[in-house]
């Protein structure tokens, strides 16, 4: 870009005291990879892009949906079913042509992190599953390359900057039991959140890149958009690597990381799925036992699908009982039913057959909705 | 009598106790915090947390000291 395009564009950032152009030639030289294009994603390719960032790279294997609007707002109705990292790049170079943006339509796995992270400055992770989370963090420590850390839950968001000095598995070195921590396809969420918390990763961003003001290093933001409540817990001589404990550690190298198995270290693998048309075409034979775990508030109903509802935390064996030879845990999207199905293959002897309704209640109540229009 | 402590649950956590804050009176560390915590609330039991005292982030066996506010926070994983 010319001197004068450069003024031009950039002119009221530029004029800030502390950020002139050579904070601008920092932008301009830097490369972010964001992966997921998601809620948090979307705010933080806007604003990089329209400060500057010479390069973006956007990694993400969804598709636009319209449960997807409320919040990602880059994206239209025009853009439903396409994939969104293409629908990102477009947008992204109609509002900035100066940056380049790669986008990536795949999702990142433990086998093509290297190659991706390798290829950028700073990774920004606005992922929405914690075994991408330790993946992403477990490769940036390797690369020794700093990631900006986002996440939310229902009206409450953190962010973070992590280095190998101290990162995610310093904060949160065993993952949560799976179904414990829902995300927001389970527990919902409001539009303005990810907006605001994104708006925050990209702020980060920017400063990390600039060197100006204080990234939060070492440091986690808490942000309640209810209360307006923020907090920010620092760490401490006895906090992330405490005395007497040894630090835990992730893969230590790439060969390491790509032996990982993240799935098992989530405790999300190796859950049977039944689809709602499967369920509804063996329920005939043999005994079958349906279970919605779902709290009691949740809807819609699930009367002609379960036979017994109580919520996950208050299910037991004795609920059970021992007559029924398959049983099916159900619960609002298939999240949770998963994380049922691995507690009670422990509690449970190796004798039944326990699955997860895949797409959970919502999933049930669109197959019958199909079933009726074909019937018709 | 010592300052009571302020305890603040993030997320999920102040879903299974069912508020976001309390004050309760003054213990003297933190494994007796979480052993009178998982005590009144049983449904702890099921998260992984960090625990930060007066914004310190803390793990193990720290002293509290009186009248401190102590943060329990899960990690979130949506995005």
């Amino acid at each position: 870009m010319n001197r004068e395009d450069l003024y031009e564009r950039y002119q009221r950032q530029m004029m800030l005291p502390g950020f002139g152009e050579q904070k601008q030639m920092l932008l301009e030289q830097a490369s972010v990879l964001v992966i997921g294009a998601g809620g948090l994603g979307c705010p933080v390719l806007s604003y990089l892009a329209a400060a500057g960032v010479g390069r973006i790279g956007l990694v993400d294997d969804d598709a636009v949906e319209i449960h997807n609007l409320h919040r990602q707002v880059i994206y239209t109705m025009e853009d439903l079913g396409r994939a969104k990292v293409t629908v990102a790049a477009e947008r992204i170079s109609a509002l900035n042509p100066g940056v380049i943006i790669v986008p990536y339509k795949q999702r990142v796995s433990n086998q093509n992190i290297r190659e991706l992270v390798e290829g950028y400055d700073l990774i920004i992770d606005g992922t929405d599953n914690f075994e991408t989370r330790y993946l992403v963090n477990d490769a940036c420590v390797i690369a020794g390359k700093p990631l900006v850390y986002g996440a939310i839950s229902q009206y409450e968001g953190q962010v973070s900057v992590f280095t190998p000095d101290f990162h995610y598995r310093d904060l949160f070195p065993d993952p949560p039991a799976p179904g414990s921590v829902l995300n927001c396809s389970e527990a919902g969420v409001i539009g303005v959140l990810p907006g605001l918390i994104g708006i925050l990763m990209a702020q980060e961003a920017i400063k990390i890149i600039t060197g100006i003001g204080q990234p939060l290093y070492a440091k986690l933001l808490l942000w309640n958009l209810l209360t307006n409540n923020s907090m920010v817990m620092e760490n401490s001589p006895d906090g992330w690597h405490p005395t007497g404990e040894a630090r835990r550690v992730g893969p230590r190298n790439w060969t390491e990381l790509e032996a990982f198995d993240y799935s098992w270290f989530c405790g999300t693998g190796k859950v049977n799925n039944i689809t709602a048309a499967e369920l509804k075409a063996m329920r005939a034979q043999g005994e079958w036992l349906v279970i919605d775990i779902r709290e009691p508030h949740e809807l819609p109903g699930s009367e002609g699908l379960a036979d017994l509802r109580i919520p996950s935390a208050e299910l037991l064996p004795k609920h059970i009982g021992d007559t029924a030879e398959k049983i099916v845990f159900v619960c609002q999207s298939g999240k949770r039913s998963e994380a049922a199905v691995l507690r009670f293959s422990n509690l449970l002897d190796g004798s039944r057959q326990l699955y997860s309704l895949q797409g959970g209640v919502l999933g049930w109540s669109q197959f019958q909705q199909y079933e009726q229009r074909e019937n018709h | 009598m010592q300052a009571q402590l302020t305890i603040l649950f993030f997320g999920q956590l102040a879903e299974a106790v069912g508020t976001g804050m309390e004050t309760i009176a003054h213990v003297r560390d933190t494994v007796q915090l979480d052993e009178l915590l998982k005590a009144r609330y049983p449904r702890l039991n099921g998260f992984t947390y960090v625990r930060s005292v007066n914004n310190k982030v803390v793990s193990g066996i720290t002293e509290i000291p009186e009248g401190a506010t102590i943060a329990l926070l899960p990690p979130f994983s949506g995005g």
